[in-house]
């Protein structure tokens, strides 16, 4: 079990990614959540979608491969966004990145930007580059967007800073004579972001390439920006190549038989001899639709019209492809601020257009009812993910079960829609001791279900279900029905000297509670390679009421904590 | 006399049946999960199309756990689906695996507003493929008690609400109100191991008479609920056997500490 990210005081506490998390807990105080891969790639797509404010060609950088940057890259952590052509819209290049990292510090992220003539020119600046700019706000333009929700309320790490996204952006070169090269109209624009408070987010950094200069720019970087795998950076250190200059002074043939035709890719890439695509978000285009108004308008009933339209389009081509969305983007464009952005997830994948109306305008009407009337000129609507309907002959009376599904599916997504994805979950056991981590909440919309499990992995996972149990049914009053986020520090006396057996009496909700009975010690500690170890032990008392509580000490401190109840 | 007694059942029979007229559909009466609160019901149990409000007397006194048996009991009745409305985010899911509620079927919604708790209780409740809806209200006013009502019989499911014992004198629009207390002869009577003793006190049970007390028991095995005498009759079997079978299992549960012990 490794570090995936850490944030600045942890880096300065020698914690590095990819670190083990049981020698990263030996540093000192260091508090450990899990990561989540798939909310961490859900919100970098959200940006992704925002980030069209700034170009219309968005895209995530592709990882075929684990690759290394300094540390294994397992998921895209950089967004690519084309701005050939777009600079003089902001008044230049340097306006506009700019612009961009002021955005991203508003979203609570803080990147690393670079602007150059190849994707992999831009990558490997704002990844490994010393020399970039900050984005002071003096510099600042004004905000350019404010998104709808912020990172830090989303993320399961609360404020904390986690490490995620790098991004790159790409520009075309300010030099209009280098347009018209088909190598030099890609840009990118890389951030590395991490999520913080706003005041505490350093400002972000960039750089810009000059038109042409992409291989010089790259030179004097260091081999991982080449986005090589772990094993070639191996080998090039073990050969003292430790610069990208220094492996250019060597004969590409030589290159090509120890390395690969991947390395010499990715040397062309940097170094702008070959074209790399950006690979946008939105998929397929026939999934994209866009409606521009032809005068900005607060009409409510416009825009609602126009949102039905545009669904009815999509419905119509996913239904000629027998294809249903799972999740669909639909972007408002306001004539004098940011975009607003609405996610609707879905159960499971469906082309009803009435179904899909009837969520996009109940979650559209409850956000312009909560902000002030703005002026839409443009809507976009955007299935990002989609699945193929699945028909399945149901038996002769097997209806009502088809039925259920249908309508708990309708259920879902309209709970969904109105109270958002991660208000309406389905519950995991897991196998953990602590108690606040035996199950998993996750979201029941927006995710592809790959049909049933082969029967010898449902057995397996039946009968790890039924081992996982916690309480098992044989012993129902063993975990209590309800459990405190966070355990609640309470005050405890003893008649006679403190001791290390439960407390006579424990201070709870304003008064006093009489201890007549206790069960215990359940001892229960965290794995070791889980990071600072917690160490408890849990009682199951009864007032003089006749009310039971569940409570623990805290072994390494001593301390008294209320933890749940049995109701 | 015994024709005044037939003509009285007769009539509140009629009645019942005019109350209940408004289901969509008169299926089996769902257990409550405990026999001997069944045998308390009019029917036996609890009609489909019912809201059922659970009354608590203090913040842990058992009320979730005779839901969440009357949900697991309609779950696997009506082969349905279960939604837990939980407003505090507190309820806590393993604890479902004790009363063999299938996760899979289950769908867990964490409102952030009492109207959005009203709004998804009424949105569950109107799905016919939804057995059971278990929610925490505190705060619910006629209008909004009215609806949930009528949403139960529109789906045909069980609304599950549990309540602080201080809406007992609001009016009500369920059909059935307990309030669940702890009794106040069990203290020394039962030990923690062996389970817990609870009263359940019938305060609404509409077609039917109210005021019935029942004397129950959380069995500590088997976690069924029984009538206290009943279940000391039974655990005393059970606890036979497991003393004979389950040697190392028992050398793991944590052992009882009485609050004398414990303090010496």
């Amino acid at each position: 079990m490794v570090v995936a990210a850490c944030n600045r005081a942890a880096r300065q506490q020698g914690i590095i990614a990819g670190m083990r998390v049981s020698e990263a807990a030996a540093t000192g105080d260091v508090e450990i959540r899990e990561y989540d891969p798939e909310e961490d790639l859900d919100r970098l797509c959200e940006l992704a979608e925002l980030a069209q404010q700034f170009s219309p060609l968005v895209g995530l950088e592709q990882l075929d491969r684990c690759l290394w940057a300094g540390r294994g890259l397992h998921r895209p952590e950089a967004l690519l966004l084309d701005v050939t052509g777009i600079g003089p819209l902001f008044g230049g290049e340097a306006a506009l990145v700019r612009q961009v990292g002021q955005w991203l510090r508003s979203q609570r992220f803080y990147g690393r930007m670079a602007i150059a003539g190849t994707v992999g020119a831009a990558w490997a600046v704002a990844a490994c580059s010393r020399e970039l700019e900050p984005v002071t706000p003096s510099h600042a333009h004004p905000s350019a967007g404010i998104a709808a929700g912020s990172p830090a309320q989303e993320s399961p790490s609360g404020d904390r800073p986690r490490a995620v996204p790098g991004t790159e952006a790409t520009g075309e070169p300010a030099n209009n004579s280098m347009v018209d090269s088909a190598d030099a109209t890609q840009a990118n624009i890389a951030a590395d972001a991490a999520h913080e408070h706003t005041s505490q987010i350093p400002p972000s950094r960039f750089g810009i390439v000059a038109a042409g200069d992409d291989a010089e720019a790259v030179m004097h970087l260091p081999c991982h920006a080449l986005r090589i795998s772990a094993e070639q950076w191996t080998a090039l250190q073990r050969l003292g190549l430790h610069t990208i200059a220094s492996v250019l002074a060597l004969p590409r043939s030589g290159l090509a038989t120890r390395f690969g035709a991947l390395f010499l890719q990715r040397l062309d890439q940097a170094t702008g001899r070959l074209e790399e695509p950006i690979v946008t978000i939105g998929g397929r285009p026939d999934w994209c639709l866009e409606h521009a108004l032809e005068y900005p308008t607060q009409d409510r009933a416009i825009v609602e019209e126009s949102v039905c339209r545009l669904v009815e389009d999509l419905g119509r081509r996913l239904d000629s492809r027998g294809e249903g969305a799972l999740r669909i983007t639909c972007r408002l464009d306001f004539a004098e601020s940011s975009p607003l952005l609405l996610q609707i997830g879905l159960f499971r994948p469906t082309h009803q257009t009435k179904h899909l109306q009837n969520l996009i305008i109940a979650q559209l009407e409850s956000h312009l009812a909560r902000q002030s009337a703005r002026a839409v000129t443009r809507i976009g609507l955007h299935a990002t993910l989609t699945a193929a309907l699945r028909w399945k002959q149901t038996l002769l009376f097997d209806q009502q079960a088809a039925a259920n599904r249908h309508e708990v599916a309708r259920l879902i997504d309209v709970l969904s829609s109105r109270l958002g994805r991660k208000s309406v979950l389905q519950a995991r056991p897991r196998r953990e001791a602590q108690p606040e981590s035996a199950f998993r909440m996750r979201p029941l919309t927006g995710r592809r279900h790959d049909g049933q499990p082969q029967d010898t992995v449902k057995k397996l996972s039946t009968r790890w279900a039924a081992q996982r149990a916690e309480p098992s049914s044989t012993d129902p009053l063993r975990r209590p029905t309800h459990l405190l986020p966070s355990p609640e520090p309470i005050r405890v006396a003893w008649e006679g000297p403190a001791t290390a057996a439960p407390p006579h009496r424990f201070f709870h909700q304003g008064r006093w509670r009489t201890v007549v009975e206790a069960i215990g010690p359940e001892r229960l500690e965290s794995g070791w390679w889980r990071g600072p170890g917690q160490r408890r032990e849990y009682y199951r008392i009864v007032d003089s009421h006749g009310d039971w509580f569940w409570i623990y000490r805290d072994l390494r401190t001593g301390q008294w904590f209320l933890h749940g109840w049995f109701d | 006399m015994e024709a005044q007694r037939r003509l009285i059942h007769q009539l509140a029979r009629e009645v019942r049946h005019l109350e209940t007229a408004g289901r969509r559909q008169a299926g089996r009466v769902v257990s409550s999960g405990c026999p001997a609160m069944d045998r308390l019901l009019a029917s036996h149990g609890y009609e489909p199309g019912s809201v059922v409000e659970y009354l608590r007397s203090g913040r842990a006194c058992g009320a979730t756990y005779f839901a969440l048996a009357a949900a697991a009991s309609a779950q696997a009745a009506r082969d349905g689906y279960l939604v837990i409305v939980d407003r505090w985010r507190r309820l806590y899911p393993p604890q479902l695996l004790a009363h063999k509620i299938d996760l899979q079927r289950t769908i867990w919604v964490y409102p952030d507003s009492d109207r959005d708790a009203v709004w998804a209780l009424d949105q569950a409740l109107r799905t016919a493929a939804v057995s059971a809806v278990v929610a925490e209200v505190d705060g619910l006013d006629s209008r909004a008690a009215r609806r949930l009502q009528l949403a139960a019989e529109t789906g045909g499911g069980l609304g599950l609400l549990v309540r602080p014992a201080e809406v007992r004198r609001h009016p009500s629009w369920s059909e059935v109100q307990w309030l669940i207390r702890p009794d106040p002869t069990a203290r020394g009577a039962v030990g923690m191991h062996r389970g817990r003793r609870l009263r359940a006190h019938l305060l609404r049970n509409r077609g039917g008479r109210s005021g019935a007390v029942a004397t129950l028991q959380i069995d500590g095995l088997s976690g069924q609920i029984v009538a206290s005498d009943q279940s000391a009759t039974d655990r005393g079997n059970g606890n036979e056997q497991t003393g004979a079978v389950h040697l190392a299992a028992e050398l793991a549960r944590p052992k009882d500490i009485g609050r004398d012990a414990a303090a010496g």
